[in-house]
């Protein structure tokens, strides 16, 4: 009985917990608008590997929220964008590099290494430079990675590129628009960083369609890029974080592999009760087919259908390298490839180097190859280039060109690999330093519709050695010898080439002795001009016997004391 | 005081009374210790052992699990069914093949031509074509990258030495690291078409093209990239059983790849075997067969061609002997190992190969002398040069230096006149002498010979009227004082980069153009002195027409000076003509 009754308090306590609880989540819901669907796609690439592409979309659709209250917007991020007008943000953290020949057609691309890129809004230039400085430093603090590096001289500011959402919020007449981007090639893709990314996520990692990732396995993929993406739109804010994935399929797969633990290398997938949507999508040679997310814990490894070689659909591939040899010059080449073939593609190229590796605009060259065919270059209508400063500014070059059916456009130009002071080094100098990707926005023409769709293409980053001095022992030693030397020369070179002479110096002294003999009416005509002819060097050693006589003298003063 | 401008000071004159007087002796002493001294350096007591500067090497950490010996056997054998096949040619794209077969998607056939050097004519061109894959490092952007490059040398007649067995071991790699995870550097496996198309792959690879290249030697752009090249490793298999194995490294012009890199290779070589070898004490001979390959400037290997471009570079040589099956070959797993273990440890680094020594000389593997060691003994040879030149300026007085510079700039410009008309043989000279001997031209290489000694006849003839023009001989003493000091400082300068080149020269020279011509002849002896060298000039190049032997050695540095940038055929024009002659005017006083 007693038991019973017990059991009936435990049970009435638990629906009413449930039905306040339920209550409480009316009202939440009542005063926000935000929405929050999370989404996987899925699919093979033809080299065999498989794409995981995780999207996480948060939206608020009320304009004018308050900024101190939300419910799934993490408020650690819009708190930085509320503080410094950000209107649009990427921000992308990326390892590896997408082999567009092997792997085909990219989803959304992202340069190796940490970008940023955003949209302000600021009454004047120096205000979006503190804006910006601020951004940089404060997601810096958020993500883990060294954005805090990123300041005026790491930064550019596109003329042409880098366009904002067509439907971001307009700015009232004092402030406009500025448009900040930051690259940092060499920024590593560590835990540290996917952990804070993760908790930027409304249920975590350990619910919803995060709870499939593993730390183990996304460090031990192919390429794996970390994206935060935020628009303030004219109804509310948009926020879509996403992870994509390459990874391994297992060479064999037994028809019992399970998909999420053999590839994934996770438990399950757990759901997440704040997401209004869970959306699994798979390809299937044909197009997407929509799973049910609990059956994402049977799939098998077998239900991912492989695809064939041929279904790359490149479109755009762009390559990037560093010609020539030594440390003095180089070639920067980019080569543009059009894999469509009846269509042209309209490709904005922006190059952005930084201010040691100087480059030569007047050598600039672009040439049209087609089926081993060199064409006319067509004129592109944007041609624009910034002049970088030594420690103030970076290079900035954003041209478009439009590339004929199946061939491939090649721009060239020299640069010059300038001289670092000693401290700007890093501390691994001989490692080299890298190039930020080049950037290719690229438009389909010639198909009809007006309706532009930007593909967004990135370069391989380039590693390249300056010339470095050697700092270790040897170079100490080098620096030291130098030193002596130089200081060794003067002296030596003096000695060598100059001759000493004798000059007969009248001074005060000489003249007063005079005046004084004069007055004693001392015939010393003859010993004073003996003293004027004596050197002047000829005083010192007297003087130094001098003392040593004293010195002598009192010694023998003393002895004789003794 | 005043020791350059007041040769009348009495300290000036005690010293040049001394150096008048001892100079000689003291020159002499300086010579014979230097010589000495060198030798001394092959005794292990002062030389100095090897050791590995960068630490990120980490060969000590590398475990080999290469377990694809069987793979590498079944590979050689398909290469030479195919060897047969195509008669001893096999085509490029089935190597290809095999690297598809492995799984090595990225690969590109790269062609390159190389025309004869002085008839430049069509049918004289050679072709051949490089095969490679590149293998992407997971997890890495294809910034950084390690080349692996088995020749093929299809000329070989004997199908054993065309490096089959070493393009068989290269497969079986390629697969066994194809399934390993841990590769941080993408890894690019190259089949290059002999020697010369290791040269042609690094230039088209780094884009590197220059008017010359594009008449002689022409390539194809490499479009398959990989990254900044941290190293490369050549591995050649003299046959398919090998009973040693050696490292080699001596690059073009003396050129030699950072001592880590030849370390890290002997290690492993040593480690394999598994019995040590007791190295000798002390090993004069190592060090002069060393110095002898250093002095040459041809490079010992396809490494030469990457050191060139700042890629350090090293060949893992299987040697082979005549009764090597009997007598327990390496085998295919040990070399494997071998391989595996190099390339894991280029993995691990960090920074490029800085850290340790670019200047060295080598005795036994585990010894080497550093520049500091070998650079004394150097400057000890070769100072009776500068020492004699400081005797004359010294001594004597009222040189007319002016006019002796003039001179000299002079006999300068005439050289580099003279080397200009070489390198234009082939519209100056080729017509004028096919028109003289039509057989001449059947044989294109004898003709460079046969320009070459026109071009020294015709230099030496000038040189001679020169001598019987009557200069003061202030001005000749001024061309000796000058032409010693051009030398010693010529001499000093390439010991920096090639320090065995310039033993050589300084023990010859050193002794010649100060001892020899110290004393001060009569008109007449003068005379016939200069009629003794001149016939024997002449004598010996009309010998060399008739040797064999010299006319390849000639064609060989011309060809050398030409394709890779060997400077010892420019060096033996220019400089030794023009400074030996120069003081043989001023010295035969």
């Amino acid at each position: 009985m007693m038991l019973q009754r017990k059991m009936g308090k435990v049970v009435v306590c638990i629906f009413v917990l449930q039905l306040f609880h339920s209550c409480l989540m009316t009202v939440h819901a009542r005063d926000s608008n935000e929405v929050f669907k999370e989404s996987l796609w899925v699919r093979s690439l033809p080299s065999g590997h498989v794409y995981a592409n995780m999207e996480f979309v948060i939206t608020d659709l009320i304009s004018s929220h308050n900024p101190d209250h939300s419910r799934l917007f993490p408020r650690a991020l819009l708190e930085i964008l509320n503080a410094h007008n950000v209107h649009e943000l990427h921000y992308s953290l990326t390892q590896g590099y997408w082999r567009l020949q092997s792997w085909g057609e990219v989803d959304s691309s992202a340069p190796t290494g940490a970008q940023i890129s955003a949209w302000f809004a600021s009454s004047n230039e120096t205000e979006a430079d503190h804006n910006w400085k601020g951004l940089t430093s404060r997601l810096s603090g958020l993500t883990c990675a060294s954005l805090n590096f990123l300041d005026k001289a790491t930064s550019v500011e596109p003329m042409h590129a880098y366009r904002p959402h067509a439907n971001i919020r307009r700015v009232k007449a004092p402030e406009k628009l500025f448009v900040r981007v930051g690259h940092l090639p060499r920024e590593n893709y560590c835990t540290e960083n996917l952990t804070p990314w993760t908790k930027l996520l409304p249920c975590g990692i350990m619910r919803g369609i995060s709870s499939l990732l593993r730390s183990k396995q996304v460090f031990n993929t192919h390429y794996h890029s970390a994206a935060i993406e935020f628009y303030r739109l004219e109804k509310g804010v948009k926020l879509k974080l996403s992870l994509a994935l390459v990874l391994d399929r297992p060479r064999n797969p037994r028809p019992q592999d399970n998909f999420a633990r053999t590839v994934l290398g996770s438990l399950a997938l757990f759901p997440c009760h704040l997401a209004k949507e869970t959306n699994i999508r798979i390809w299937n040679v044909t197009g997407w087919s929509l799973i049910n997310p609990e059956d994402i814990n049977g799939l098998k490894v077998m239900d991912i259908p492989t695809v064939d070689g041929a279904s790359k659909n490149l479109i755009f591939t762009p390559m990037k390298y560093m010609g020539g040899y030594g440390q003095e010059y180089g070639e920067v080449i980019v080569e543009m490839t059009n894999h469509v073939k009846d269509k042209f593609l309209n490709v904005l190229y922006v190059e952005v180097l930084p201010w040691y590796i100087r480059p030569y605009l007047h050598t600039l060259r672009m040439e049209v190859t087609h089926d081993g065919h060199k064409l006319p270059v067509p004129a592109g209508d944007i041609f624009h280039y910034t002049p970088g400063q030594d420690r103030k500014l970076m290079h900035k070059l954003e041209l478009d060109v439009s590339i004929p059916p199946k061939s491939t456009v090649t721009a060239k130009f020299m640069v010059e690999k300038g001289h670092l002071k000693w401290d700007e080094y890093p501390p691994d100098a001989n490692h080299g330093f890298y190039l930020p990707a080049a950037r290719f926005e690229v438009n389909v023409t010639g198909d009809g519709s007006s309706k532009s769709n930007t593909h967004i293409y990135y370069s391989r980053i380039l590693l390249i050695n300056l010339s470095t001095p050697d700092f270790s022992m040897p170079y100490n030693v080098i620096c030291l010898t130098c030193t002596v030397v130089a200081l060794a020369f003067g002296p030596i070179h003096n000695i060598t080439t100059k001759r000493l002479q004798l000059n007969v110096v009248v001074s005060r002294k000489d003249a007063l002795k005079r005046f004084w003999a004069k007055l004693s009416r001392k015939k010393v005509e003859d010993a004073v001009q003996d003293e004027n002819v004596q050197e002047e060097t000829s005083s010192l050693p007297t003087a130094t016997e001098e003392v040593n006589n004293s010195e002598s003298e009192n010694i023998k003063e003393r002895l004789r004391g003794k | 005081m005043g020791i350059l401008t007041n040769p009348n000071t009495d300290d000036t004159n005690r010293l040049v009374k001394l150096l008048q007087g001892k100079g000689g002796a003291f020159g002499l002493i300086c010579y014979l210790a230097g010589i000495a001294w060198l030798i001394f350096l092959a005794n292990a007591d002062y030389n100095l052992g090897t050791y590995f500067s960068e630490n990120a090497l980490l060969p000590g950490l590398v475990v080999e699990n290469f377990d694809g010996a069987y793979y590498a056997e079944e590979f050689t054998k398909e290469l030479f069914t195919l060897d047969a096949k195509y008669d001893g040619k096999i085509p490029p794209q089935e190597f290809e093949a095999f690297f598809h077969r492995l799984g090595l998607v990225e690969t590109e056939l790269q062609n390159y031509t190389i025309s004869d050097l002085i008839s430049k004519k069509k049918q004289d061109e050679g072709t051949g074509t490089n095969v490679f894959a590149v293998l992407r490092a997971k997890r890495a952007a294809g910034t950084e990258s390690i080349v692996f490059n088995a020749p093929y040398f299809p000329k070989n007649r004997q199908s054993t030495r065309r490096n089959l067995a070493g393009i068989g071991i290269m497969f079986a790699l390629a697969d066994y690291f194809r399934h390993q995870v841990y590769w941080a550097k993408d890894i690019v496996f190259l089949i290059s078409e002999a020697h010369l198309g290791s040269l042609a792959w690094v230039k088209g690879h780094q884009e590197i093209t220059d008017d010359w290249s594009s008449s002689v030697f022409r390539f194809d752009n490499v479009h398959t990239k990989a990254g900044n090249i941290q190293a490369a490793v050549n591995f050649i298999m003299e046959g398919t059983d090998v009973c040693s194995l050696q490292s080699k490294f001596h690059g073009i012009n003396g050129q030699l790849p950072n001592l880590d890199l030849v370390n890290l290779l002997n290690k492993f070589i040593v480690l394999d075997h598994e019995k040590r070898p007791d190295w000798p004490e002390v090993d004069v001979k190592k060090l002069f067969s060393f110095m002898q390959m250093q002095s040459t400037g041809t490079p010992s290997g396809s490494h030469g061609f990457f050191l060139k471009y700042g890629i350090e570079s090293v060949t893992l040589l299987g040697k082979t002997s005549k009764n090597c099956r009997a007598r327990n070959p390496v085998s295919y797993s040990d070399i494997g190992r071998i391989l595996e273990a190099t390339f894991r440890s280029l993995n691990n680094l960090l920074e490029r190969l800085h850290q340790s020594f670019f200047f060295y000389l080598k005795t036994t593997p585990n010894r080497f002398i550093s520049i500091g060691l070998y650079f004394p003994p150097i400057a000890l040879i070769l100072f009776p040069i500068a020492l004699k030149a400081a005797t004359i300026w010294l001594s004597k007085q009222g040189l007319n230096t002016t006019r002796g510079l003039f001179t000299l700039m002079g006999l300068h410009a005439y050289a580099i006149f003279l080397r200009w008309v070489l390198n234009n043989l082939n519209w100056i000279l080729l017509p004028f002498l096919s028109a003289i001997s039509p057989g001449v031209e059947i044989e294109i290489k004898s003709n460079v010979f046969a320009c070459i000694c026109g071009g020294l006849l015709m230099s030496i003839l000038t040189f001679s009227l020169f001598l019987h023009w009557n200069v003061e001989k202030e001005i000749r003493e001024a061309i000796y004082c000058f032409c010693l000091l051009e030398l010693a400082t010529g001499l000093y300068c390439l010991a920096l980069f090639n320090p065995s080149l310039v033993v050589f020269i300084g023990v010859i020279v050193s002794p010649l153009v100060t001892f020899l011509f110290f004393v001060d002849m009569p008109e007449k002896q003068r005379y016939w002195a200069k009629a003794l060298l001149l016939s024997i000039f002449v004598g010996v190049a009309y010998d060399w027409l008739g040797l064999d032997g010299l006319i390849y050695f000639v064609n060989k540095y011309y060809y050398e000076s030409e394709v890779y940038g060997n400077f010892l055929f420019e060096l033996g024009w220019i400089g030794g003509g023009v400074l030996i002659l120069g003081v043989m005017i001023g010295g035969l006083i």
